[in-house]
């Protein structure tokens, strides 16, 4: 079956969310309805030796303090269950919830958690991937291994999470001793938050009498939130109802249960319903940030320019708790795809994640891999600065052809990386810097897998003769439920405007994998091109339900390619980003302003992550703790975005779609770096990029005048800062 | 919990009777105390609202001066003619602040009074010598915006005053720029604020130079470089380089875990001589150096 | 207190310090959102006598008898300011959108100038002869995570063209 591929159709959504009346989960009111706030830990690390909630219960409108001891729930997570709903005996980060507060009207409560008395006997703290892993360490949990669902064993280090690793180290080392060129230098990336402009919210009614359980919250894998409520509550998953809310943006934060559980607990214990809104602050704090990463990077390459050889050592900073990582290795899969791009002969690349008294990380847009990409673009540019290539033409000589296997061992059905530089090349503008700064132009690549994943939908018809289109997904913003419509309108030859998709309650449908993994657009658009074969031969019934499974087929995987131009300021370091080019490689695009918002949205993110997001975590605080301190970009920070869509690739499923949401975040860091290193010769491997770092590069404090010297530093250090090697 | 008592007077005689009080706050937007409100930090029993007396709301010219009603907001700050025409660097930084939501409603007095030093008008007033009226029931009196602005967040204002009106030298031939740097993103406070007002004589050389400069210090400072450097010389490349070394060398840093003392300091001259560059003329300075950094970088398209 | 929302009179139960914003959507306009909560992302935006501000920011004794609109209102009569956000597909995740949407109708209504491009060295800037009126400019302070702004642009540059 053909794909109709209709104009741009206003969204589904659209309307309703201009007018000010998407329901989301903070617009929800119930009879009834009461509120929470949590009672959080001003303690890194710390026994919690009393709890003193009289103050707060002489509160009028207080309605009563929770604290562990109250609850009846176990641990809960989306792989590992370590994570207690409120802190048991001991306190493991700051921001940490360790009693909650319920009162009739958001301020009461808010003043009641004031009032709460926590006294606590400090530990030694761990805030640190580097200190946590060190043999000696204190230790964040007594034993991890004993979580269900965990992946270390006593044997592993102590504060260890997972540890990932892929090929032979013996290998690598050993290609990388034959090298003509080496480069070894470490990239580090801090914790940022994901965002998302609406803060973690939930709204529970607990019915005692059928037993049953109703939430409404901001979670875009419901019914595996069901199965995790079901864990944590004991209760069986038939007793608990999701109902659809809208979600205020996700990049991944909105994918772990957050405020459920609590909620949950408190609706039972006062048996009214409660709403649980976090503010913003608390949500910067302490719910699921990107984790920060220090990536050792060890790549060479032959005379030639060849790659040969690939050691990756990352460590990375799990947070306190490793049960917001949704994958069963609880590993972060964007790391293990390091230098997938490229052909390799040797590669091994091993991330270890530990255990710290900081925020437990989760799942940001494309785990893991903006700080990956960050870390390989970047050491392939240096590479090619010692192998005396362009970093275009380095690019050129190892990227995977149609018909390769990379050192990933996966054979894709096609490799556009070399079709999606060439396009990069040939579509630069060049951006004027203004008079006295430097311009600098700099290219980064990056690939990923679309995958295929498990889904629902029911097909009902309507009285007025249109179709009712349940899914059993949350549309996130990608506009995923747009595309259900695109796909059935075409293949049913309908007026989109006869189709109404819905997103219905957990237990309407048999259930989905959530979204996550680009594979949404594929999944739905998938199931939807099935619904419509199954609607046009079904026999009488007036509705239709289809189950959609992701089979194996052929691997896929789409190529992005980013140029970035900046101009630098040599007297104040100050760097301002020209102009950003996108090159994506796609199959068919079903819905083209969704798809394009894609890509401004995520190249935007790049952006943040390159220059501005950085939560400020170094001594185990979130130092960046409100929106004002933690930027992300505005309108007017935006260069030209300029986007060149390179059709014909080949997608997943029959309606040959690749993904793009996670496609265009990863490499602008690393594009930006390579700019800025080909402006000023400075080599930047933190992000984010920030003036001062760069101004402290190019004029170090011990150079005579401070800041005007007549060469910079790193300019007549020639060009190996940072004392990469150079060998025979 | 007791409510908080709301007043809304319309004239400054009801207001400066209504303060006094234990916990007693004036409001002039509120884009300040409302979040120390909302958060606890502040407990009121009393909030006076200032935005219904009218003739805090005004600006007029007067004996040679803009006088410049405490109520005003900075969003009617950067576009009145009045303040355009006779301190365009006010309006400038008026209207660079914060966004517009904010603009709309914070209003000048309150944003003396909340001295935070990296807010933006601040260092323009200082350069432009501006004078701050205080006013309580026992009277008024007037301070020099230099001996108002004390610390972080605090002033010489007492709790049964009234910032009324502020008062800027109205001065023909005085030319003034307002520069601020935002190395991160532009919707931030200044790691810089730089303000320069000058004059020069017919001949083209300086006869009168003041400086002030926020978000480097615990409060914006006002600055006199020697006058050695620069009277009687025209604003060249090399003074306004001397100016800005000597205006650096002078502001004391205050403890920020962000950014180095070391490299608000370099700035802070940095941007004090562009300043001077945008107040003496919109050319270049005559003899700017060109960038001293050699050719390099394997991509680059031009240099500059 | 007494106010007008979106054109109606309008007597609600409100503390004079809590933020309009609480007060707005108890009265049942839940289009402008708390995001921030500090002014900073204008997801709260509403317009009070012609002017877009923080809602979040603004105690509700600040608006006794004055003129209040919200995002619902502002569309209500206004199918060009709807057209304009859905024609541009200048959404995701719609969080934001309220608060853009009400931006948007002050930069098309707008009765003075204002603002101005930030950088440290743009000469005009605001309060220089007529700031430049650069929707990016305008719209800065309503902070979108979802779209990258080019769309938001797109449907502002339309509305306001349209006036
Ligand atoms: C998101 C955001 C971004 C910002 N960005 C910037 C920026 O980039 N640049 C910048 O310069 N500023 C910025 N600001 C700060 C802003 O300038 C101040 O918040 C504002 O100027 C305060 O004015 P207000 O009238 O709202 O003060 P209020 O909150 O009303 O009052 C502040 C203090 O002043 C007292 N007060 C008010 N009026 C008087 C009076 N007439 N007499 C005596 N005391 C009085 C109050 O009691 C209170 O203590 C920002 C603020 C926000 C919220
Ligand atoms: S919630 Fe009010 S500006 Fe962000
Ligand atoms: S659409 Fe999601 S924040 Fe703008």
């Amino acid at each position: 079956m053909s794909t109709v591929v209709h104009p741009s159709d206003v969204r589904v959504d659209a309307v309703r969310k201009i007018v000010g009346a998407e329901e989301y989960a903070g617009d929800v009111s119930l009879e009834g309805m009461v509120h929470a706030c949590i009672v959080r830990s001003s303690e890194r690390h710390a026994r919690i030796e009393a709890v003193d909630t009289s103050a707060a219960l002489t509160i009028d409108g207080v309605l009563r303090v929770v604290t562990a001891g109250d609850l009846d729930c176990a641990l809960y997570g989306r792989i590992v269950r370590d994570i207690p709903v409120l802190a048991v005996d001991k306190v493991r980060y700051l921001g940490e919830p360790v009693a909650a507060v319920v009162a009739t009207t958001r301020r009461l409560a808010e003043l009641g958690a004031a009032a709460v008395v926590v006294e606590y006997g400090p530990l030694p703290a761990v805030v640190t991937a580097d200190a946590a892993l060190e043999p000696d360490a204190p230790l964040v949990h007594e034993a991890p291994w004993e979580y269900a669902r965990a992946v270390v064993s006593p044997d592993d280090p102590p504060n260890l999470q997972s540890r990932a690793a892929r090929g032979t180290r013996q290998e690598a080392e050993a290609a990388l001793a034959g090298a003509a060129h080496v480069v070894d230098e470490t990239y580090v990336t801090p914790a940022g938050h994901q965002g998302y402009l609406e803060p973690q919210c939930c709204v529970a009614r607990w019915n005692a009498e059928a037993g049953s359980l109703e939430l409404w919250i901001p979670n875009k894998t419901p019914y595996r939130l069901v199965e995790q409520l079901a864990a944590c509550l004991g209760r069986p998953a038939a007793s608990i109802e999701l109902h659809p809310v809208a979600i205020g943006g996700d990049f991944g934060g909105k994918g772990s249960p957050m405020a459920g559980p609590l909620c949950a607990e408190l609706s039972r214990l006062v048996g009214r319903p409660v709403r649980l809104a976090l503010r913003y602050a608390e949500d910067l704090a302490a719910t699921n940030p990107r984790h920060p990463t220090s990536i050792r990077v060890r790549m060479g390459c032959d005379t030639g320019g060849r790659l040969v050889g690939l050691v990756v050592d990352a460590q990375v900073d799990g947070g306190a708790y490793a049960g917001y990582k949704p994958m069963p290795e609880v590993s972060l899969r964007g790391i293990g795809h390091a230098a997938s791009s490229y052909r390799v002969d040797a590669a091994y690349v091993e991330s270890r994640i530990a255990y710290t008294n900081t925020v437990p990380k989760g799942h940001a847009r494309a785990p893991g891999s903006p700080q990956i990409t960050f870390a390989v673009e970047s050491a392939l540019d240096e590479l090619a600065l010692r192998s005396g290539l362009s970093p275009w033409e380095i690019r050129r000589r190892n990227v995977l052809r149609t018909g390769e296997t990379g050192h990933e061992g996966v054979r894709y059905a096609e490799h556009r990386a070399a079709e999606v530089l060439e396009r990069a090349e040939r579509s630069i503008r060049p951006a004027t810097a203004p008079a006295g700064t430097r311009h600098g132009l700099g290219i980064a690549l990056y690939d990923r897998p679309t995958g295929l994943g498990y889904t629902s939908l029911r097909l009902t018809a309507r009285a007025d003769g249109d179709l009712d289109v349940g899914v059993a997904v949350p549309d996130t913003g990608t506009g995923s439920h747009t595309v259900v419509r695109e796909v059935l309108a075409g293949a049913l030859a309908l007026d989109p405007a006869c189709l109404h998709v819905r997103h219905l309650p957990t237990g309407a449908l048999p259930g989905d994998q959530g979204v996550g993994g680009s594979r949404v657009t594929a999944t739905l658009s998938s199931a939807a091109l099935l619904a419509a074969e199954r609607w046009q031969a079904r026999g009488g019934e007036d509705s239709i339900v289809v189950e959609l499974r992701g089979e194996a087929e052929e691997p896929i995987t789409s190529y992005c390619a980013q140029v970035a131009q900046v101009a630098v300021d040599p007297t104040t370091g100050e760097l301002t980003l020209l102009d950003l080019l996108t090159v994506v490689d796609v199959g068919t695009v079903v819905h083209p302003a969704s798809h394009q918002s894609q890509v401004d949205g995520g190249a935007t993110m790049g952006i943040g992550f390159a220059l501005y997001e950085d939560l400020e975590l170094d001594d185990g605080q979130v130092w960046a703790s409100n929106l004002g301190e933690f930027k992300l970009p505005s309108v007017r920070d935006l260069p030209s975005l300029q986007t060149e869509v390179l059709e014909g690739g080949k997608g997943v499923g029959p309606a040959n779609v690749k993904s793009i949401g996670e496609l265009v975040n990863p490499p602008v860091a690393a594009a930006i770096a390579n700019a800025v290193f080909a402006a000023t010769g400075v080599r930047l491997r933190r992000v984010p990029l920030r003036a001062e770092d760069l101004w402290e590069a190019l004029y170090p404090a011990t150079a005579a005048a401070p800041g005007r010297p007549a060469v910079p530093a790193a300019a007549a250090a020639g060009p190996a800062p940072g004392g990469s090697s150079e060998q025979p | 919990m007791p409510a908080t008592e709301f007043l809304a007077p319309s004239t400054l005689e009801e207001a400066l009777g209504a303060l006094g009080g234990d916990d007693t706050h004036l409001l002039g937007g509120g884009t300040a105390l409302a979040l120390l409100l909302k958060t606890g930090m502040v407990e009121a029993a009393r909030v006076v609202w200032l935005g219904r007396v009218a003739e805090l709301r005004a600006i007029t010219e007067l004996d040679g001066e803009l006088r410049i009603g405490a109520g005003v907001t900075l969003h009617t700050l950067s576009s009145s003619p009045l303040v355009r025409r006779h301190c365009p660097s006010l309006a400038r930084a008026a209207g660079l602040a914060a966004n517009i939501r904010v603009r709309a409603v914070a209003t000048l007095g309150g944003h003396l009074v909340h001295a935070d030093p990296r807010q933006d008008c601040p260092p323009v007033l200082l350069a432009c010598g501006a004078t701050v009226h205080l006013a309580s029931t026992a009277g008024e009196r007037a301070l020099a915006l230099d001996e108002f602005l004390v610390s972080f967040l605090e002033t010489a204002i007492l709790p049964t005053e009234v910032l009324t009106y502020v008062h800027v030298p109205i001065e023909p031939g005085r030319r003034e720029a307002y520069v601020r740097f935002t190395p991160g993103s532009e919707d931030d406070f200044p790691t810089v604020g730089a303000a320069v007002a000058l004059r020069a004589d017919d001949a083209g050389a300086l006869t009168d130079l003041e400086i002030g400069v926020g978000a480097v210090g615990a409060r914006a400072t006002r600055h006199r470089p020697d006058p050695a450097l620069w009277r009687g010389r025209p604003c060249t490349a090399p003074t306004a380089r001397a100016i800005g070394a000597a205006v650096a060398a002078d502001v004391a840093p205050a403890p920020d875990h962000r950014r180095s003392a070391r490299y608000r300091r370099h700035v802070t001259g940095v941007m004090v001589e562009r300043a001077l560059s945008d107040a003496w003329g919109a050319a270049p300075l005559p003899g700017t150096a060109t960038d001293p950094s050699p050719e390099r970088g394997a991509g680059a398209l031009h240099e500059h | 207190m007494h106010f007008r929302l979106n054109g109606q009179t309008a007597d609600v139960d409100a503390e004079p310090t809590e933020p309009l914003l609480d007060v707005v959507r108890r009265a049942g306009c839940t289009g402008p959102k708390e995001g921030c909560w500090i002014g900073v992302c204008g997801a709260c935006t509403v317009i009070v006598d012609g002017l877009p501000v923080s809602a979040c920011l603004y105690l509700a004794g600040m608006a006794e008898d004055a003129d209040v609109w919200t995002v619902e209102g502002l569309t209500a009569d206004d199918p060009a300011l709807v057209d304009a956000f859905a024609d541009a597909a200048a959404l995701q995740c719609g969080f934001c959108t309220p608060g853009q949407v009400t931006t948007a109708w002050w930069v098309a209504h707008r009765p003075d100038v204002d603002g101005g491009p930030g950088g440290a060295r743009s000469p005009g800037g605001a309060g220089g002869p007529g700031g430049d009126p650069d929707v990016a400019a305008l719209m800065a302070g309503n902070l979108c995570r979802c779209t990258g702004y080019q769309a938001i642009r797109a449907a502002v540059e339309t509305y306001r063209a349209g006036h």
